[in-house]
């Protein structure tokens, strides 16, 4: 049997980044489109929300890949953008048989059963960052009602009156399972206690039983580390190695 | 109108506190002791609240509550206004669930509700991020802007809803989806009325305080109490419902 090394901490990062340009490679497609959508917004003509619902066809096309790792994709526009709605979005979600499903929220907010997404960290970072994010891992129960990772880009354009503005988030899901059974055989063979966070200590997957997916790191202050910069950071035997252009890290902790 | 000595006592003026509820109260009790008859009209929105002494906007959303249990129904347009429905053809369909069920079914519903429940806030306690306390308080304040009997139910779902996705558990947030459907109607129905909406708030509020402080035995402990405080309420009504039914009747 050969022997093989332990892969290292930049072979763990560049798998998660390799599965989430993967990701973000099927959002950018969309954005494409969308962006091809809200164009007579931006050179000043009334769109309604007809006019965006075009992005099905491709939304549809990219859940309909076999063995697609996404479970939901869509545009999501942003407040007064449309002229007939307020609030708008064309995602659609696989159903159990694997079926694209149109998602209907109630998106008139004089329903009391409102669904605010204008509030939801998929939508506000992107818009306020003005860059791609990924949200999560949580608990999607409005659409996919698993535990997700939500990948989003803004959109933002030019109008003739309003100046420039965003105009909405293009985006998909993922189940956290999918990226658990990816990157496991990687940490599996990692010497120490290894695991993927969030920019709030969230562990997405880890290589101990104590890191399980989901809980809120205790080992170790990943916020606070976080904030620190672009750069390893170590404090208390920890060292949070962040993922460029990813909201994700990996934590190395002592044994 | 007819008058006399008991219906006089229906319509006597209010004194104080809690008003809507009262009135609530005591045209429910009106109806329920047959004082009123079925599809009798109610006197107007501006008699009546000449005669409980309290304003229109109070009035209207007693009425509303009434609505909501299924013991007035509202026409409009000519010779339209608020009429009282037959309670005993089960035109409320919160009487009917609840007198559908035991008093140890309802407990029984209680008690799984109060395990998904309880363990959602003991876990939510422990992961719960900054984004998901932050829908919580969301989720309290939408309970306390509740202005009728479905939005409030509405917004405790919701918040139900919210705690178990906090806890980052899927499966306990589909249990919370699903068991909705049930508890709706059996145990935040009887809670959704303006005086208990006071109290369903400061329960909330204390569940997020003690989930942001990180400490998940005081948020498992307020969210059992809740979930036992609205079976309480929810008991009382039944107790009342289950007492008026004829013995031998299945």
């Amino acid at each position: 049997m050969p022997t093989t090394s332990a892969p290292t901490v930049a072979e763990l990062a560049d798998r998660v980044v390799a599965l989430c340009e993967t990701t973000f490679a099927a959002v950018d497609g969309l954005r494409g489109v969308a962006d091809q959508l809200l164009l007579p917004f931006t050179q000043g003509a009334s769109l309604a929300a007809a006019d965006v619902a075009p992005i099905d066809g491709p939304v549809r096309q990219v859940l309909d890949v076999p063995r697609s790792p996404l479970v939901g994709a869509g545009l999501v526009v942003a407040p007064d953008v449309l002229v007939d709605a307020r609030h708008w979005m064309q995602w659609w979600t696989r159903d159990d048989d694997g079926q694209p499903q149109q998602l209907q929220p109630e998106l008139d907010a004089e329903e009391e059963s409102f669904w605010d997404y204008t509030v939801l960290p998929w939508f506000t970072v992107p818009r306020e960052t003005g860059h791609r994010h990924v949200t999560g891992p949580y608990v999607d129960w409005l659409c996919t009602q698993e535990y997700t990772l939500t990948f989003t880009v803004p959109v933002f354009g030019t109008h003739p009156e309003r100046g420039r503005c965003h105009l909405g988030v293009v985006g998909a899901d993922i189940v956290a399972s999918w990226l658990e059974r990816r990157l496991l055989p990687l940490l599996h063979r990692m010497d120490g206690p290894v695991a993927l966070v969030n920019a709030e200590g969230r562990v997405v997957v880890a290589n101990r039983p104590a890191l399980v997916t989901g809980a809120v790191l205790r080992q170790a202050d990943v916020p606070a580390l976080w904030r620190r910069g672009p750069d390893d950071a170590t404090s208390g035997g920890a060292t949070l190695h962040r993922l460029s252009d990813l909201p994700l890290g990996v934590l190395v902790l002592a044994q | 109108m007819r008058s006399d000595g008991g219906r006089a006592a229906v319509f006597a003026p209010l004194e104080s506190g809690r008003r809507a509820d009262a009135v609530v109260r005591r045209l429910a009790d009106g109806i329920a002791l047959g004082l009123l008859v079925p599809d009798e009209q109610l006197p107007s929105e501006t008699e009546l609240a000449d005669t409980f002494g309290v304003s229109p906007v109070t009035v209207r959303e007693a009425l509303t509550a009434l609505r909501e249990q299924g013991l007035v129904a509202t026409r409009r347009g000519r010779g339209g206004g608020s009429f009282v429905r037959d309670a005993r053809a089960g035109a409320s369909a919160l009487h009917e669930r609840l007198r559908a069920v035991s008093p140890s079914e309802l407990r029984d519903l209680a008690d799984h509700y109060v395990a998904v429940t309880g363990t959602a806030a003991l876990l939510a306690a422990d992961r719960a991020g900054a984004q998901d306390v932050a829908l919580l308080t969301a989720g309290v304040g939408e309970l306390e802007r509740a202005t009728d009997a479905g939005g409030r139910r509405r917004a405790e779902s919701r918040f139900h809803v919210e705690l178990a996705a906090a806890a980052q558990s899927p499966r306990l947030t589909r249990a919370e989806i699903a068991l909705q459907t049930e508890v709706g109607p059996l145990l935040w129905l009887p809670t959704a009325t303006p005086a208990a909406q006071a109290e369903q708030v400061r329960q909330h509020a204390a569940i997020v305080e003690a989930v942001a402080a990180g400490d998940g035995q005081r948020a498992r402990a307020h969210a059992v109490a809740h979930v036992y405080a609205a079976l309480a309420r929810a008991s009382v009504l039944q107790l009342g419902l289950l007492g008026q039914l004829d013995p031998d009747e299945d």
